[in-house]
């Protein structure tokens, strides 16, 4: 399993994860991730946003003219990199069933959470043959819908059959058709990450 | 309640105008003091001799000596090839005892970050915490107040320093077989200990470590030097106010001779002649806390110098942040070693741009940091160990456990 | 429901204005007019599509051509779901499908009836098949069903009732040229075939009774009496008829059938003036049915000396002038209306000798009373003014012989019923139009609705021109393409929905395309009609007995010549 941080704040519908630098490179945008949340209570996510915030030092190198290199191997080896990764809930799995709903109970601070295997990934999506899971991801207006659906798909792409992915294009046209800026957003992504190409059929 | 500012803003215009009136002083004193050093730049043994005098009849004074080169010679950035060095920087932090917890504990943490120059080893950062608690002997301090914690912080700080240094020069010696080791050692504050808590049994031994600690610094071949950022000491503006005095007064032992500039810094003193990139000569500092120093070990005596490390904006207007270095003896008496120190931090205190500060001090301090979160955690920590223990007294039993409901 | 067949599903609508279907299928599926059926359990409501309507869930998806913009693979499943095309229904007829056993009405078959309710949304709707065209115009293999056409998107058999067709009057619409003459051929030979009733024809044009040639296609245009020997009679006007060298019997008028309004009906053709009433008033009151031979025989101008000298003179007694004189009618009305009745007085089929003509007409009428039928070529005489007068005027007969014969029936139920009778009239417009129109016997017949067992199936490109009364009363109307608006709302005068049935109507293809309409029909529907030609000859005789037989839709097909 690829642990990729711990929680640090959580609701009802996302959380927030904090990591140290070098497993920033585990998560990526769009992953599918898994959080411990109890025995046999797992929440599935997608991460959505990841922020390395700045501080007062970084910002004070970067004003000066040049930087060492030792400096910046300082400040990315033996500094607590503050990295937070926002992660959307997209179901859960309760007694071995798999459920596209909100989580009952929010994660806890400091549970684990690890970026979602294939089989693991392809349990989730079909669990369900309606994709009710989308509606989370539809929710926020304020998420970059598109880019996110895009990067989403474009992973599931090398899990699941091509059929699937057709299956699922056509259920984000129905659900944002009268939509039409998010829908020709997704579009446009989903066209620039090649998810029907001839060599993904 | 809310502020009244009727009242409020008559005020603010009040100390507006007492301020102007200050600030006009001031500007007159500067003038007075500033004409006084160029009387004195060359008269060293009339200074020495002045300074003396007084501090015979008043230990309390403090102020400065001229060393080798005239009060007013100033320094250029050396250009010199800042050659493989070793450098250290560290800090400490602490944890005030707090009257409502169980046990009224300190604690003392310290940051050390290591940094070879010229070599592509990556940086390392230790981290040391030592807790303070009350008790009848042993590990135990009597009374943890704050200027104790304080007090020990700035101890741990260079007692750290020293031993990273040491590991470092063993870990030197198995790669480099029989090469010289360079070290630069860095910390945030001066040299001189100040906030000496008499009433602590233990603070002479501390201080005793503190000394030894320095001493092995030296043997170490470790150069040291104390970064005061922001100074507002007059140390050579009270020297050329006692060089006005009258020797009667100066010999009177029952007051100290009388401040005649009291608004002037001796920043302000050398800010028109000292520009980005420069510093001024080395002075020896006379005062109770270096006379320690000296009585420790007579290469521990103390000096400074103070050192612009601001820099020119891109119209040129120099913008000035001055700084006080305190070095000791050893590496005082050194010349290439001062010029290497005014390189380094120089370079040190560019790597943060517009913010001049030596980059190792402020990582030393990130590392040395505590969190308020980090706090409770000890606090929790030591109630639950007492409360195991069943070390706790009925009204500590209600504060834990105030302390344990809170906390879950 | 096999899947495929669906087209679209209910999204909308109003009992009022018509229902909206959101299709499912490519929109060159259905054209205005199709016929479909809306499975709204437990009722099927039998509709036609009125309207074809492009949408989109966003205009800018309609606006945007974002095919030239994005993966073509993501542009068609966004065209699926964003661009639309919803149909406007009008629901006709509806009828109860639940089992047997659960049936409301206790009858082991429900019929369609007139929609009263309406489908709830996503009601599946499909293209009527077999079934549904045999549940609401009738079985192709029962007896009195003719096929008038076929449906145009999957060419199913359309039937008219032929008997339910004779029950009231009927028209035949369509511009010039649209084939309104074959399909009355293809009506007739039907009602000959099925002996439904009988059929008179008037024939202006010589077109019916024998094999023509097609002047647009050079082909051979079947005539009636050449299929049906024995079965129809042709008459002609006038001593000797002659039509394509073929000799028929001869019709005469006599004289003393012709009455004073058979002669206002020919205003316009004579030129009447606004006296000829009272002079024709005159001349009947005086001299009853004898007056056209009694004016006939005055001597305009003639004039008599008075005076021995014979230098006075005044105007004969059986001159036109002295008549008028004595009848009090200005002279000069009179002599007008004797000069412009010249020309029927010249008409060699108007003759005084009562007996043959009336021998001619009586033979007529014993034909049709018989269960024959009759067709009338008006051989030469193809002026309006021949037509207009012959026709009225034996219409008029043909009439009184059956009032005749209906008040017999109901008084002595041991009489024979009156055989229904179907008079063809082409150029109706002529013969129904004006201020005379509302009293012509047309219109009496029209209004009787067969009170008397006699109909009309009416002939014309202007219907617009057509007495409104007249019109409301036509039972089925069969109209092709029209191109005047308001020969297209004379059409559609008396009938519900009229602005839906509008658009079909001009919409319709030049040639080979009608509309099914009127109560006559159970809804209306546009179909493509049937070919008059040798195959329809050898269906419509072959087809002598519509035994039922497991006949597939295809063997049907080929058997109906399709």
């Amino acid at each position: 399993m690829h642990e990729m941080g711990r929680i640090l704040r959580a609701d009802i519908t996302s959380c927030v994860v904090g990591t140290w630098f070098e497993r920033v490179t585990e998560p990526y945008f769009g992953a599918m991730v898994r959080i411990l949340a109890a025995e046999g209570y797992h929440i599935f996510g997608i991460v959505y946003d990841i922020q390395v915030a700045d501080d007062g030092l970084v910002r004070q190198l970067l004003s000066a003219e040049g930087l060492d290199p030792l400096i910046l191997e300082d400040n990315r080896r033996n500094r607590n990199v503050p990295v937070e990764i926002s992660v959307l809930f997209i179901g859960y799995l309760s007694e071995g069933t798999i459920l596209h709903l909100l989580p009952p109970r929010p994660p806890l601070s400091l549970d684990e959470i690890h970026v979602c295997s294939a089989e693991e990934k392809r349990a989730f999506t079909t669990a369900s043959a309606s994709f009710g899971y989308f509606r989370h991801l539809l929710r926020n207006e304020d998420l970059p819908t598109g880019e996110l659906l895009a990067a989403h798909l474009h992973d599931l792409g090398e899990v699941n059959s091509p059929g699937w992915l057709q299956q699922a294009v056509q259920e984000l046209i129905v659900l944002l058709r009268d939509d039409y800026p998010r829908l020709m957003a997704l579009m446009s992504a989903l066209g620039d990450a090649n998810l029907l190409s001839e060599a993904r059929q | 309640m809310p502020i009244n500012y009727l009242e409020v803003r008559s005020q603010v215009k009040e100390m507006g105008e007492v301020l102007r009136d200050a600030m006009s002083e001031t500007q007159d004193q500067l003038l007075q003091v500033r004409e006084l050093l160029v009387q004195y730049a060359d008269q060293a043994s009339r200074i020495n001799r002045t300074v003396n005098v007084a501090r015979e009849h008043r230990k309390s004074i403090r102020c400065a000596l001229p060393f080798r080169e005239a009060l007013t010679t100033i320094h250029e950035e050396p250009e010199v090839e800042v050659p493989m060095v070793h450098l250290l920087a560290g800090d400490g932090s602490q944890i005030f005892p707090d009257r409502h917890d169980v046990i009224e504990f300190g604690l003392v943490n310290v940051g050390v970050i290591h940094m070879i120059q010229g070599d592509n080893t990556t940086p390392t950062v230790t981290r040391t915490s030592r807790l303070l608690y009350p008790g009848p002997g042993g590990a135990a301090y009597e009374d943890i107040t704050e200027d104790l914690v304080s007090f020990l912080r700035d101890v741990d700080e260079r007692v750290m320093l020293g031993e990273r240094l040491k590991q470092v020069r063993l870990d030197f010696a198995e790669s480099h077989h029989g090469e010289m080791l360079l070290a630069m050692l860095f910390v945030d504050g001066p040299l001189e200990l100040f906030g000496e808590p008499h009433n602590e049994r233990r603070y002479r031994s501390e201080y005793e470590r503190y000394f030894r600690s320095l001493e092995k610094i030296q043997q170490r071949q470790g150069n040291i030097a104390g970064y005061i950022d922001k100074p507002r000491s007059a140390l050579l503006v009270r020297t050329l106010e006692l060089m006005e005095t009258a020797e009667d007064v100066l010999t009177e032992a029952h007051q100290e001779p009388p401040r005649m500039f009291p608004q002037v810094t001796d920043i302000g003193l050398f800010s028109d002649r000292l520009k980005p990139g420069q510093r001024t000569a080395v002075f020896q500092l006379a005062s109770s806390g270096a006379d320690d120093f000296q009585r420790f070990d007579p290469a521990m005596r103390l000096f400074f110098f103070y050192i612009n490390v601001g820099y020119y904006q891109r119209d040129g207007t120099p913008m000035n942040v001055f700084a006080r270095v305190e070095l000791p003896g050893w590496v005082a008496d050194n010349d290439d070693l001062v010029a290497l120190l005014h390189k380094i931090l120089l370079q040190q205190c560019r790597a943060l741009g517009t913010h001049p500060y030596p980059y190792l001090l402020h990582r030393a301090h990130e590392i040395a940091i505590v969190k308020h979160v980090e706090k409770d955690e000890v606090s929790r920590l030591i109630t639950a160990e007492l409360m195991s223990k069943g070390v706790a007294t009925e009204m500590a039993s209600q504060k834990a456990l105030n302390k344990l409901i809170s906390s879950t | 429901m096999n899947m495929k067949e669906r087209i679209g599903y209910v999204v909308g609508g109003t009992l009022r204005s018509n229902l909206r279907v959101r299709l499912t299928c490519k929109p060159d599926t259905v054209q205005e007019g199709s016929f479909v059926v809306i499975d709204g359990t437990p009722y099927l409501f039998y509709s036609l599509v009125t309207d074809l309507q492009l949408g989109a869930t966003d205009p800018r998806f309609a606006d945007e051509q974002f095919e030239q913009r994005i993966d073509p693979r993501l542009a068609q499943m966004l065209l699926g779901q964003t661009l639309y095309t919803n149909i406007e229904i009008m629901p006709v007829l509806m009828q109860e499908t639940a089992p047997d056993d659960q049936l409301s009405t206790g009858d082991e078959i429900s019929h369609p009836i007139p929609v009263k309710t309406i489908p709830e949304h996503h009601s599946i709707v499909r293209m009527a098949h077999q079934g549904d065209i045999e549940a609401i115009f009738g079985s192709v293999e029962k007896k009195g069903n003719f096929v008038v056409g076929t449906t145009r998107e999957q060419e199913l058999p359309v039937c008219i009732d032929l008997e339910k067709f004779v029950k009231r009057s009927s028209g035949i619409f369509g511009a010039t040229g649209t084939g309104k003459s074959f399909l009355t051929r293809m009506i007739l030979a039907g009602l000959i075939h099925e002996n439904q009733a009988s059929v008179f024809i008037f024939d202006m044009h010589n077109e019916y009774a024998f094999d023509r040639n097609d002047p647009d296609t050079g082909g051979r245009i079947t005539g009636l009496t050449s299929k049906f020997k024995g079965k129809l009679q042709a008459f002609g006007l006038g001593p000797s008829p002659m039509v394509s060298g073929n000799a028929l019997s001869s019709l005469m008028i006599a004289e003393s059938d012709i009455e004073p309004e058979d002669i206002l009906l020919l205003s316009k053709e004579l030129n009447l003036r606004e006296t000829t009433d009272a002079t024709l008033n005159a001349l009947f009151s005086s001299k009853g049915t004898q007056w056209f031979t009694f004016f006939k025989g005055l001597e305009p101008g003639k004039r008599i000396t008075i005076d021995e000298e014979g230098e006075k003179t005044e105007f004969a007694a059986d001159s036109v002038e002295g008549w008028a004189r004595d009848a009090g009618i200005h002279p000069e009305a009179a002599k007008a209306l004797h000069t412009r009745l010249r020309k029927i007085f010249n008409k060699d089929y108007i003759i005084a000798d009562n007996k043959k003509a009336q021998d001619s007409l009586k033979t007529i009428i014993d034909y049709l009373q018989n269960g024959r039928h009759v067709v009338l070529s008006f051989g030469n005489y193809e002026s309006d003014l021949d037509y207009l007068l012959v026709a009225n005027i034996l219409t008029r007969r043909i009439r009184e012989a059956w009032v005749q014969q209906t008040n017999d029936y109901n008084s002595h139920h041991d009489k024979p019923k009156p055989r229904s009778l179907v008079i063809t009239v082409e150029e109706a417009h002529k013969l129904m139009t004006g201020e005379m129109a509302s009293q012509t016997i047309f219109s009496t017949i029209a209004r009787e609705m067969r009170k008397y067992f006699v109909t009309l199936l009416v002939v014309d490109q202007r219907p617009s021109q057509i007495y409104d009364e007249v019109m409301s009363q036509l039972g089925t109307r069969i109209s092709g393409w029209l191109g005047d608006d308001a020969d297209i709302s004379a059409v559609l005068s008396g009938l519900s929905n009229k602005d839906n049935l509008r658009g079909m109507l001009a919409h319709l293809q030049e040639k080979e395309e009608v509309l099914l309409l009127g109560w006559g029909v159970p809804m209306p529907l546009p179909v493509r009609s049937r070919r008059y030609d040798d195959e329809f000859w050898q269906t419509l005789l072959k087809n002598k007995s519509k035994a039922a037989g497991n006949q597939s839709e295809s063997d049907l097909k080929a058997v109906l010549g399709f």
